[in-house]
C-alpha cells in the first residue's frame, strides 16, 4: 500500500518531460523524489509499413516507485507496448512513431547496457530468455554486461540468494521449474542494477504456488522502491500491492482510464466491458449442468479405460500402476504442478507416448498441444481447416464439376467452424502471424474439424483473457453436451472444479480422484 | 590435459590431423590413434563407459573404409601381387595398403578427436575463443545461447513428428512440414534470445567485465610443438 | 535494398546458430538412417554411400542461412557456426569438423557473391548447393583419402552427394525459406524485406 501514495486520482497532465526534451543534460531525479520514470507521447505503433496500427497517439506515464496493472483483452497490442517501452521494439521489429523517454531523456539515446541499469523486460515464456547453461553463469553474465567492478561470484551469490534460488546456485537452467526461471530472470534483472521492471504475463505458465512466491518478492521490492509495470490478464496476484490498474486502448491517454485500488470494489465494469478477468467469479454459468454424482453409480459407456499403466517420459519411467475410466461424453480435469506429467499421460491417452500396461481408449483422439504452433500444417488459417476436413488434400481425384461443387460444400463448413470459433476474420492470416488465444482457437478448431470423439487439450485457457478464456469453455461444452469427450490438463483448480465431471489430481508419478466437495 | 587452453589445444590438434591428412603412414596413423586413447583413458574423470560407446562408430567407419578401399581402391591391378581371388573381384596386395591407409586414418582422426572432446568444455571453448582468438562477444555468447537449446530442439523435433502423427501425417525426417514449425519456433526463440541478452545489458563494443577468464599458459604452447612435432617425428622415422 | 550491412546484428547470429541446432537434430535423425545402410554396404565395400545420402544436409545451414539473411558471409559463417557447435556438442572427429565447415561454407557463399548478393532465386540456391557439394568433395581427397578410390567409384560418390545437396540443402531449404517468408515471419531479414 505503501506506493498508493504517487497514485494521481486525476489524469496526468504530462508537461514536466516535454519541457526538458530540449536538455538532455537535465539531471535526472532521484528515485525518492515521486517524479516520472518512464513515460511517452503520442505513439503509434505498426508491424508492417503499409498495415494498421496495432495502436496509435498513445500517451502514458509511470512514476518511480508505483506498481501499475496495463490490462487488455486478447490481441489488443499490450504486449508489443510493453516491448516498445522496454525499448525493444522498433530495434526489434515494426515501426514507431512518437517518444518514450527513460529519466527525462529519449529512450533511443540509451545503449542496450545503459538501458539495463535504469530498466529490464521479463518475458512471458520463462524459456526462452537464458543464454548461459548454468544459473549462476547467467547471472555472472549480466553482471559482465554491466561492467561490474567488484568480485563477481560473491556478488552472485548475494543475488541469487535474494530471490531464494541459492541452492540451486549451480544447477542447469533447464532442469529449473517455470516459475524458478522467472526467479532467475528476475535475479538476473537485479544484478543489472535496473530500478524499473517490466513483466510482460510473468505469471503465464505457473502453477499457483510459484505464483505466489514470486508476486511476494515482487511486492517486496516495489516496498524498496523498485517501479513496476506488470502486463497480465489476471488483477488476481497484483491487488494487494497495486498503484493503478491502467486498461490498453487502441489510442489516447491511457494514464487517464487508470483505475486505483480504492476504486477497484466498484469498477467490476470496466473489467467487464473489456472482457477481463476481474476475479474468479467469471465461471458463473460456465459448470455442467449434467455434472454431479448421477455418473459414479451407474455403469456408463467408457472412452478411456487404463489399469495398471505405466507411462514413460523419452526412455525413462515417469508413472506406474495408473488405473483410471473416463466414460463418454464427460469432461475430466488433471491438474497438478508444471511437470507432475500432465503433459506426458495426455501425449499417452493420444498414442504417441511410451506406455506399458492396459490401456484402451475407445475412439480416435484429438490433442492440442500446450504449445499449439507446433501442429499447424498450412499457410492460412482457412487452409489449415480445410486441409482436415479432406478438402485441402485430395485435388482433382473426380470430376471437375463434383469436385467444385464438393469443394464449396466444404469451404462453406469450414467458413461455418470459422465464424463459430470466431475466427473467420481472419481465414487469410498465416496461423501463425495470429495472437496466441486465436492460435490456440485455432489448434481447437482443426482438432474439432476432425471430428475425433475424444479430445485432449493441454492447458486449453493458459495466455487468454476471460472472453476468450469463455468462449473455449462454451464451445467444448456445446459438443460435449452432444457427446464428446474431454480430458484436459489445467493448472487452474477453480476451473478444473467448475467445468470438469471428474478431477484427476497428477503428483508424483501417482494420480488420484479428487473427491467433489458437497454443495448445496 | 583439462588444465590445458582448450582453444589452443583444438588449434593443436586441428594442425596435427591436417598433418596427417596429408600423409598416408599406417603405422604412424595407428600410433597416434593408439596414443590419443591411452591418454585420454588416464585422464582422471574422463567417463570410460561414454568412451567406450563413441568408439563404436569410429570402428565401424573404419572398417568401411576399409572394405572401401579393398574393393574400389585406386591403383589395384597394376603392378600389385595379387594375394588371392574370390567370386569376380580380385584382391591385390596394394589394394590391402590402400584399406590399411583409409582405414588407420580414421583410426587416427579418432583418437584426436577423443582427446579432444574427452577433456574439454564447451563453455571454456568459447570462452577462450573470445578472450585468446578475438571471437566477437556477439559471436561467443550467440552460439552459446544456441548450443544450450540443442537438447530443447530435439525433444521439440519428436513433438512435431506426433503432432503431425496425430493429424494422421507421416512425414520423413527432413521433411519441409516437419522442419518448418521448428524453423518458427527458432525465429521465435532467436528473437527473443537476442531481446533477453539485451535487456540483460548485453551490448556489443561496451566495456565488460570477465568472469570466466581463461589463460594462455606453456603448457598450452608446449602442448602445441609436442604433438606436432611428435607426428613430425613419426613422418620421418615410421 | 535498405539496411544491407555488413555488420551482424546479435538476432541474425542467434538465428544462423539456431538454424544450426535444428538442422544439427534433423541430421542426427538422418545419420541413423544413413548408419545402418552403410552398416549394410560396407561388405561390398559401399560403406561411404551411406553417408553421401545424408551429406546434403550438412550444408542446409549454410544455404538456408544465406538465403534467409541476404548479406554477405552468411552462408560460410552459418557454416562455421555449425562446425562450432558440432564440436560442443562433442563431435568425434572434432578439431577437423571445423576446417570442413570453413571449406563447405566458402562453396556455398561462391555461389551468393556469384549473385553478387543480390540474387537469391531458385537457381542461386541450387548453385551454392552444389558449390558446397563440390569443396566438401575436394576437402574428402585430403581428409579421407578419396584419391585412393578408383574413378568409377569417385563418379558414384560424387553423384550421389550431389544429388543429396540438391535434393536437401536446394530444394528444401528454398521451400522452407519461402514458406517463412510467405506466411510474413521474416520481416526482419533480408528475405522477408525483399519479399514485401
Amino acid at each position: 500500500m505503501h506506493s498508493a501514495s504517487y497514485v494521481r486520482q486525476e489524469p496526468p497532465v504530462d508537461q514536466g518531460p516535454a519541457e526538458s526534451w530540449g536538455s538532455p543534460g537535465a539531471r535526472p531525479p532521484s528515485i525518492d523524489c515521486p517524479g516520472t520514470f518512464l513515460s511517452c507521447q503520442d505513439l503509434t505503433f505498426r508491424y508492417g509499413r503499409a498495415e494498421e496500427p496495432v495502436f496509435s497517439h498513445i500517451s502514458f506515464s509511470v512514476r518511480a516507485g508505483e506498481a501499475v496493472l496495463l490490462m487488455g483483452p486478447s490481441g489488443c497490442g499490450k504486449s508489443t507496448f510493453a516491448y516498445c517501452l522496454a525499448g525493444l521494439y522498433p530495434e526489434y521489429a515494426g515501426h514507431m512513431e512518437g517518444s518514450i523517454f527513460l529519466e527525462q531523456l529519449p529512450l533511443s539515446q540509451y545503449g542496450p547496457a545503459l538501458r539495463a541499469k535504469k530498466l529490464s523486460i521479463l518475458f512471458q515464456n520463462p524459456d526462452n530468455q537464458f543464454c548461459m547453461d548454468r544459473v549462476d553463469h547467467e547471472v555472472m553474465f549480466a553482471l559482465e554486461n554491466i561492467h561490474y567492478q567488484g568480485d563477481i561470484r560473491e556478488r552472485t551469490r548475494t543475488l541469487l540468494d535474494q530471490v531464494g534460488l541459492l541452492d540451486v546456485e549451480q544447477a542447469p537452467i533447464h532442469t529449473l521449474s517455470g516459475g524458478m526461471k522467472q526467479k532467475l530472470a528476475l535475479c538476473t534483472a537485479l544484478a543489472t542494477e535496473a530500478r524499473m521492471l517490466i513483466l510482460d504475463e510473468p505469471f503465464a505458465n505457473l502453477d499457483p504456488a510459484s505464483c505466489t512466491s514470486l508476486a511476494g518478492l515482487l511486492a517486496g521490492l516495489n516496498r524498496q522502491g523498485m517501479t513496476l509495470l506488470v502486463v497480465d490478464h489476471h488483477p488476481r496476484w497484483w491487488r494487494p500491492f497495486l498503484s493503478r490498474v491502467v486498461f490498453m486502448e487502441k489510442e489516447g491517454d491511457l494514464d487517464a482510464s487508470s483505475m486505483t485500488p480504492e476504486a477497484f470494489d466498484q469498477g467490476k465494469e470496466a473489467f467487464q466491458v473489456r472482457g477481463l478477468f476481474y476475479d474468479d467469479g467469471w465461471l458463473d454459468g460456465i459448470r455442467r449442468p449434467a455434472a454431479g454424482s448421477v455418473r459414479e453409480d451407474a455403469q456408463p459407456d467408457l472412452m478411456v479405460e487404463a489399469e495398471d499403466l505405466a507411462i514413460y517420459h523419452g526412455k525413462t519411467l515417469f508413472m506406474e500402476h495408473l488405473s483410471f475410466r473416463i466414460p463418454k461424453g464427460s469432461v475430466t480435469a488433471l491438474v497438478g504442478a508444471c511437470g507432475s506429467g500432465k503433459t506426458t499421460l495426455l501425449h499417452a491417452l493420444a498414442g504417441i507416448g511410451r506406455c506399458r500396461g492396459c490401456l484402451r481408449v475407445y475412439g480416435r483422439p484429438g490433442l492440442v498441444f500446450q504449445n499449439p504452433r507446433f501442429q499447424f500444417l498450412a499457410t492460412t488459417v482457412e487452409d489449415e481447416i480445410l486441409m482436415t476436413l479432406g478438402a485441402g488434400a485430395s485435388p482433382r481425384s473426380s470430376g471437375p464439376d463434383r469436385k467444385a461443387e464438393g469443394d464449396s460444400v466444404i469451404r462453406e463448413a469450414a467458413h461455418r467452424l470459422l465464424k463459430e470459433f470466431g475466427l473467420l476474420a481472419l481465414k487469410d492470416h498465416s496461423p501463425y502471424a495470429i495472437s496466441q488465444g486465436q492460435q490456440r482457437r485455432l489448434a481447437l478448431l482443426s482438432m474439432v474439424a476432425g471430428d475425433c470423439p475424444l479430445m485432449l487439450l493441454d492447458e486449453p485457457t493458459y495466455a487468454q483473457d476471460q472472453q476468450a478464456t469463455r468462449l473455449i469453455l462454451e464451445l467444448l461444452k456445446g459438443r460435449v453436451d452432444q457427446g464428446l469427450t474431454v480430458v484436459m490438463a489445467t493448472h487452474d483448480l477453480e476451473l478444473a472444479e467448475a467445468f470438469a465431471d471428474q478431477v484427476f489430481v497428477v503428483d508424483r508419478g501417482k494420480i488420484f480422484q479428487m473427491k467433489r466437495e458437497e454443495k448445496t | 590435459m583439462k588444465k590445458l587452453n582448450p582453444g589452443w589445444k583444438l588449434l593443436s590438434l586441428i594442425l596435427a590431423s591436417l598433418l596427417l591428412s596429408a600423409t598416408f603412414r599406417i603405422r604412424l596413423n595407428l600410433v597416434v590413434a593408439a596414443v590419443g586413447l591411452t591418454v585420454t583413458l588416464c585422464t582422471p574423470g574422463v567417463d570410460r563407459r561414454r568412451l567406450g560407446l563413441s568408439m563404436v562408430p569410429f570402428l565401424l567407419a573404419a572398417f568401411g573404409m576399409f572394405t572401401a578401399g579393398l574393393w574400389f581402391g585406386a591403383d589395384g591391378g597394376t603392378g600389385g601381387v595379387v594375394i588371392r581371388v574370390f567370386g569376380q573381384g580380385t584382391l591385390y596386395a596394394s589394394n590391402l595398403t590402400t584399406a590399411m591407409q583409409l582405414s588407420s586414418r580414421i583410426l587416427a582422426y579418432g583418437g584426436l578427436g577423443m582427446l579432444y572432446a574427452f577433456t574439454s568444455s564447451a563453455f571454456e571453448l568459447v570462452m577462450s575463443l573470445m578472450q585468446q582468438f578475438r571471437l566477437p562477444p556477439k559471436f561467443a555468447y550467440g552460439i552459446l545461447a544456441a548450443c544450450h537449446f540443442f537438447p530443447v530442439v530435439r525433444e521439440e523435433y519428436t513433438i512435431v513428428g506426433a503432432a503431425l502423427k496425430v493429424r494422421g501425417i507421416r512425414t520423413g525426417p527432413v521433411s519441409p512440414r516437419r522442419l518448418i514449425p521448428m524453423l518458427v519456433q527458432a525465429l521465435e526463440r532467436s528473437g527473443s534470445l537476442a531481446m533477453a541478452m539485451e535487456s540483460r545489458g548485453f551490448e556489443e563494443g561496451a566495456p565488460r567485465s570477465v568472469a570466466f577468464p581463461t589463460r594462455t599458459g606453456l603448457a598450452d604452447l608446449a602442448f602445441l610443438a609436442g604433438v606436432n612435432g611428435g607426428i613430425v617425428l613419426g613422418l620421418v622415422f615410421l | 535494398m535498405e539496411n544491407k550491412t555488413n555488420t551482424w546484428k546479435l538476432k541474425e547470429i542467434i538465428l544462423a546458430a539456431m538454424i544450426c541446432i535444428v538442422f544439427g537434430v534433423v541430421y542426427l535423425a538422418g545419420v541413423y538412417l544413413a548408419s545402418m545402410i552403410a552398416g549394410v554396404l560396407t561388405p561390398f565395400g559401399l560403406s561411404p554411400l551411406g553417408n553421401e545420402l545424408v551429406f546434403g544436409v550438412w550444408f542446409m545451414a549454410a544455404t538456408l542461412s544465406g538465403y534467409i539473411l541476404q548479406k554477405p558471409g552468411a552462408a560460410i559463417v552459418s557454416e562455421v557456426i555449425a562446425s562450432v557447435i558440432e564440436v560442443l556438442l562433442g563431435n568425434w572427429f572434432g578439431p577437423l569438423v571445423i576446417v570442413a565447415g570453413i571449406i563447405q561454407g566458402a562453396g556455398a557463399e561462391l555461389a551468393f557473391a556469384a549473385g553478387r548478393y543480390r540474387k537469391f532465386d531458385g537457381l542461386v540456391m541450387y548453385l551454392a548447393a552444389a558449390g558446397a557439394c563440390v569443396t566438401s568433395f575436394c576437402w574428402s581427397f585430403i581428409r579421407s583419402g578419396y584419391g585412393k578410390f578408383s574413378v568409377s567409384f569417385l563418379v558414384m560418390l560424387f553423384v550421389v552427394r550431389l544429388a543429396s545437396s540438391l535434393l536437401f540443402s536446394g530444394l528444401v531449404c528454398k521451400a522452407a525459406g519461402d514458406g517463412l517468408a510467405k506466411m510474413g515471419l521474416l520481416k526482419g531479414y533480408g528475405l522477408g524485406k525483399n519479399h514485401a
